[in-house]
């Protein structure tokens, strides 16, 4: 969803929104009318044209203050609206990653994008359309005010704002151009001091301490060298800005004394061009600051938002040859984990896949379950290609126990059931095939027991316990199986092997512990070898 | 580094000189404002233009110094950083080396980033603010003054009561905004825990239940959000009346005044502008001085990270005979579990050790407790019946070299960071390079960018050629393995078993055709170590994880 759409989606929020943010536009304007009339009070005579002057007065000047207060509660509703929905296009972009892109992404960089980018979003972008509808708007108003009272000083004011606007657009690239330097001198500081603060203690040890001195600081050196430079440009773009208003607002002001003296301009007009003068300029410097960091925000929203397409299988899935695996090949990058594998596994069968570390089990194991699907050769389930079944229909049928047991923020009974309906009986056998039954009953609120998300509460052993009842209550029809059994004791390992076995399902392992045992017990071993070959 | 919290403080100086030239020169032309304005009053055309000029030369002026000030205003930030940052490293250079290893390095380094940019920011920046706002402050009082000083204690009256009215206000937007940070933290945790568990939501096609809830979460975070603007626009409602009322009694009453009394036009628009100009950064001054309270910690913070620790530790050491670990648990400080228990081990000299396990089996734990990272919760590891931490912390680290896939790489010729600049003969440098198969390369040959131009088997090669030339006793495998090529691992390992010095290699990849090449073999699994001597056990333990 593009961000006009977004505004089209909300555009009763957003028609609210630019009311509010309209009525700012004669904030400045009334400030500016009030003192004014405020000095304008000198060249009053009477009494009550005393009394009328600070009747404007009060007018004027507090009207902002009100116009103020109902924009400000007009727009927050909209502002509101809008980041619920961003947030939740964020999270959906997120979501519609598959595991193979997902594992591609580090997680910090989706974090980030949910919640320091989503406060980016809403400082920059909700400011910026504020202000330059304030600034444009204000400006608009002024220059129109301006024009009744000197043509000539409303044509100036124009061409002051255009040179402010030129001066701003010669300094953009310029400034983005330190920028980019800056950041890039700050991640190479970051290597840098990495790098020689991991020699510390190598350095000491051999009290070079002396020749690295320099070195060191060096580091520092170049670093702020190149910001200063960057910052130097920034203070004298905006001093220079500042310079032309305040220099033009001197000059107006002489000029506007004089036709004062000429005769040309009551004392009022002469106080309204002074400070409307002022107003204007400065509100265009903001304005054109306003416009680059809206661009800036409209950048971020798309960048946490846009969504590439994914194309997913469409077969549903049949299980009734099996998989087979035909020429299978796999690599990271240049590594080659899998090479040229062949098998079959038929349905019911239990297949044991063992190796050693970085032979591919794992790898594998993820081919097989439509996680990886960058893999050559093919995989075949019954007469279609694993990546052009359908995932949902996959998944119906295939359940997958991995190596990180992860629990969510839940109870004991909810992370074990998700989203299926209890079945008591199901619950308690599965809780007893695990080994976790006794335990279960120990706890104060039995299977209502809060678990925390990090697992601080449980032992490895129960968290991976958990995990597999959680898929046994599922009750796939092909379970995959990545080393159950990795920080369970012997016996309880033995039992959790006798209750997989005995399942009537496809059963896919890989394991390194009990290797004779277990051989004896599967249908089918595979041995990985580091390179990838089959033995 | 309390005692240069100012920066540089000459540069300090000269901008605060700078400023306060600026500030007076704008103040100038803001009483020949008054000039202008009583002149056009009289109609006295001549004069008003001669006072004009002088206003466009001063102009003139101002574009110069402010020119000035950017080129002034960068030096100080340049200076005094560069200044704070280089004290810093002298610290961190003459830090005891027990305090120097790679887990310190973070806090060093997050030091030496992050928190100076805070500073940079937060304090050295607002400084040049908060002189600025002061100077300006001053100006505004010395022209008001030169009106009347009557004058001057009504408008720094009204200032006070406008500061104090504005800083009152700020209590309810705080308490309604710690309950939306309340709410950011648990949709934080929320996000956390989708994306750990991933695999699993997508698994168990939990989408659309997550979904909702994600959608719970996110709205609870707008809706506070969305009471936290509602109370501060009503804070901000209450200050501008409070800064209106106070502007527009003073144009209004100064305006009253001059049409009755002596007070002249030009005065009373004077006071307006400099009053105008102090108004709103007066508002800012609490805040900003608050934040810079706040940010100054920092430095303490440093203070305590370059404060040497005491250690006394009498006994010497020169050689290694014999490390022992005698029925330690093992474990970390703030820790009340232990990861290893009843760990025996010895290490002989010249012995090669193979100490393996899986990822997170505790193999580090053993690393870290023989580099003394951390301590022993139970037992004592000693080096020939001393209790390691008794020993002087120089003589004891001098025995042992650390090779690990990072290692310390710094522009500078092959030579040079081989040998650290000591004084070692060429002939034993390519000796040590040979051994470790790194003839292919040329003493003077120069080493970029921390060493980016090397690859991965060659730089665990230097690592290893350095601890040759600088004689440790010891060389400290860490896990060098795990991001090289299979052949090119082999053949380290090959080259490492083939040097006399006492090896201990902590892997968790092991090669077959080398296991018997150890002296020794401990398995790290259950909590605990155990030597083994069934090398064909060790490599089925060991075809594990991937």
């Amino acid at each position: 969803m593009t961000i006009l759409e977004l505004l089209r989606k909300n555009r009763r929020q957003f028609t609210k929104y630019m009311i509010g943010a309209l009525m700012t536009t004669i904030s400045g304007l009334f400030s500016t009318l009030a003192l004014s009339n405020a000095f304008g009070i000198i060249e009053e005579t009477s009494q009550e044209g005393i009394y009328r002057r600070i009747a404007f007065v009060v007018f004027f000047a507090f009207t902002p203050i009100f116009t103020q207060l109902i924009s400000r509660l007009l727009r927050i509703g909209f502002m509101r609206d809008i980041l619920i929905q961003v947030r939740t296009l964020a999270y959906e972009k997120m979501m519609k990653h598959t595991y193979e892109s997902f594992k591609k992404t580090p997680k910090e960089n989706f974090m980030s994008m949910l919640v320091s980018d989503i406060n980016l979003f809403e400082k920059d972008f909700f400011l910026s359309l504020l202000n330059i509808v304030y600034c444009f708007g204000s400006f608009t108003l002024g220059s129109i005010l301006l024009f009744f009272i000197s043509p000539l000083i409303a044509v100036s004011t124009l061409i002051v704002t255009t040179l402010l606007y030129l001066i701003t657009k010669y300094f953009e690239p310029i400034a983005r151009k330190t920028k980019k330097e800056t950041q890039e001198a700050n991640a190479n500081y970051n290597v840098e001091l990495t790098n020689i603060l991991n020699g510390m203690e190598v350095i000491k040890l051999y009290h070079v301490e002396e020749n690295f001195k320099r070195p060191f600081e060096s580091i520092v050196i170049t670093l702020e060298q190149i910001k200063r430079k960057a910052f130097r440009i920034d203070e004298f773009q905006s001093n220079l800005n500042h310079w032309i208003a305040g220099s033009y607002q001197t000059a107006i002001y002489i000029y506007a004394t004089y036709l004062y003296v000429q005769d040309q301009l009551t004392l009022t007009y002469l106080i309204l061009v002074f400070n409307l003068i002022g107003h204007l300029v400065w509100s265009m410097i903001s304005g054109f600051n306003f416009i680059n960091r809206f661009k800036t925000s409209i950048d971020i929203f798309n960048r946490i938002t846009r969504t590439d397409t994914i194309n997913y299988g469409q077969k549903p899935m049949s299980f009734n040859l099996g998989f087979k695996l035909d020429q299978l090949s796999f690599s990271y990058g240049d590594k080659e984990i899998l090479k040229n594998l062949n098998l079959w596994v038929k349905p019911k069968e239990k297949v044991l896949i063992t190796g050693p570390s970085g032979a591919g089990k794992t790898t594998l194991l993820n081919c097989l379950a439509q996680n990886l699907t960058s893999y050559q050769g093919s995989i075949w389930v019954d007469q279609d290609e694993l990546k052009e079944v359908n995932p949902d229909s996959f998944l119906k049928h295939c359940g997958y126990i991995r190596q990180n047991h992860f629990l969510f923020n839940d109870t004991i009974r909810n992370n074990i059931l998700l989203t299926s309906p209890y079945d008591e009986a199901k619950f308690i056998k599965v809780l007893k095939d695990v080994d976790l039954y006794d335990w279960v009953m120990t706890l104060d609120d039995k299977e209502h027991h809060l678990l925390e998300q990090d697992g601080t509460n449980i032992s490895g052993g129960q968290r991976q316990r958990m995990s597999i009842a959680r898929e046994l209550y599922h009750d796939r029809s092909v379970l995959f199986v990545d080393e159950p059994s990795a920080s369970l004791d012997d016996q309880t390992s033995q039992h959790l092997y006798d209750t997989l076995l005995s399942l009537d399902k496809t059963l896919i392992v890989v394991s390194h512990r009990h290797l004779d045992y277990l051989s004896r017990h599967f249908d089918q071993t595979i041995e990985l070898a580091p390179m990838g070959e089959s033995v | 580094m309390r005692k240069v919290k100012l920066g540089h403080k000459p540069w300090l100086l000269i901008n605060v000189l700078h400023m306060a030239t600026f500030v007076s020169l704008n103040g100038y032309n803001i009483y020949l404002i008054r000039e202008l304005t009583n002149y056009g009053l009289e109609k006295q055309l001549d004069k008003m233009l001669e006072t004009a000029f002088v206003m466009l030369g001063i102009l003139v002026i101002m574009l110069l110094l402010d020119t000035l000030g950017t080129f002034l205003k960068s030096a100080y930030i340049e200076k005094s950083l560069t200044l704070m940052k280089t004290r810093y490293i002298h610290g961190l250079m003459n830090q005891d080396i027990t305090q120097l290893q790679k887990e310190k390095c973070n806090e060093y380094r997050s030091n030496l980033t992050n928190d100076f940019d805070r500073y940079e920011d937060k304090y050295l920046k607002n400084l040049l603010n908060i002189v600025h706002m002061s100077l300006q402050f001053v100006m505004a009082v010395i022209i008001v003054s030169t009106v009347s000083f009557y004058l001057v204690y009504v408008v720094i009256g009204l200032l006070v009561i406008f500061i104090f009215l504005t800083s009152k206000t700020n209590k309810p937007v705080q308490k309604s905004e710690a309950k939306k940070s309340a709410s950011l933290q648990k949709y934080t945790d929320y996000v956390q825990e989708t994306l750990n568990g991933f695999d699993i939501i997508k698994q168990h096609q939990l989408m659309d239940k997550r979904h909702q809830q994600f959608v719970e979460h996110a709205t609870k975070v707008q809706k506070d959000n969305y009471l936290v603007d509602i109370k501060s626009t009503q804070v901000d409602s209450f200050n501008n009346f409070v800064q209106t009322l106070v502007l527009f009694s003073l144009v209004v009453g100064g305006v009253l005044v001059a049409k009755s009394s002596e007070l002249g036009l030009g005065s009373l628009i004077m006071v307006v502008s400099s009053f105008g100009n102090v108004m709103w950064p007066l508002q800012r001054f609490t805040p900003v001085i608050t934040q810079m309270k706040g940010i100054v910690k920092v430095l303490d913070e440093f203070d305590k990270n370059l404060t040497r620790p005491v250690i006394n530790r009498s006994i010497q050491a020169n050689q290694f005979g014999t490390l022992s670990f005698n029925d330690c648990h093992l474990g970390y400080e703030d820790e009340e579990r232990h990861i290893l228990n009843h760990v025996h081990l010895d290490v002989k000299g010249n012995e090669k050790v193979l100490i393996v396990g899986r990822s997170g089996a505790g193999k580090s734990t053993i690393l870290k407790t023989i580099r003394q990272s951390i301590k022993p919760k139970e037992g004592l590891v000693t080096l020939d019946h001393h209790d390691i931490f008794e020993i002087v912390p120089i003589d004891y680290y001098s025995l042992f070299t650390t090779v690990d896939q990072i290692g310390f790489i710094f522009n500078g010729s092959v030579k040079d960071n081989l040998t650290l600049y000591q004084p070692i003969e060429d002939y034993r440098i390519k000796d040590s390079m040979k051994s470790v198969g790194l003839s292919s390369l040329e003493l003077d040959e120069h080493l970029r960018n921390n060493g980016s131009n090397v690859s991965g088997g060659q730089r665990a090669r230097l690592m290893l050629a350095r601890a040759l030339c600088l004689e440790s006793e010891v060389i400290l495998c860490d896990e060098i393995f795990s991001s090289l090529e299979h052949s090119i691992a082999m053949d380290i390992e090959r080259d490492i078993l083939n040097l006399e010095k006492t090896i201990i290699n902590v892997s968790h990849i092991i090669f077959k055709e080398h296991l018997h090449l150890y002296d020794k073999i401990y398995i790290v699994e259950n909590h605990t170590v155990r030597l083994s001597t069934n090398l064909d056990e060790v490599w089925e333990r060991m075809v594990l994880s991937s």
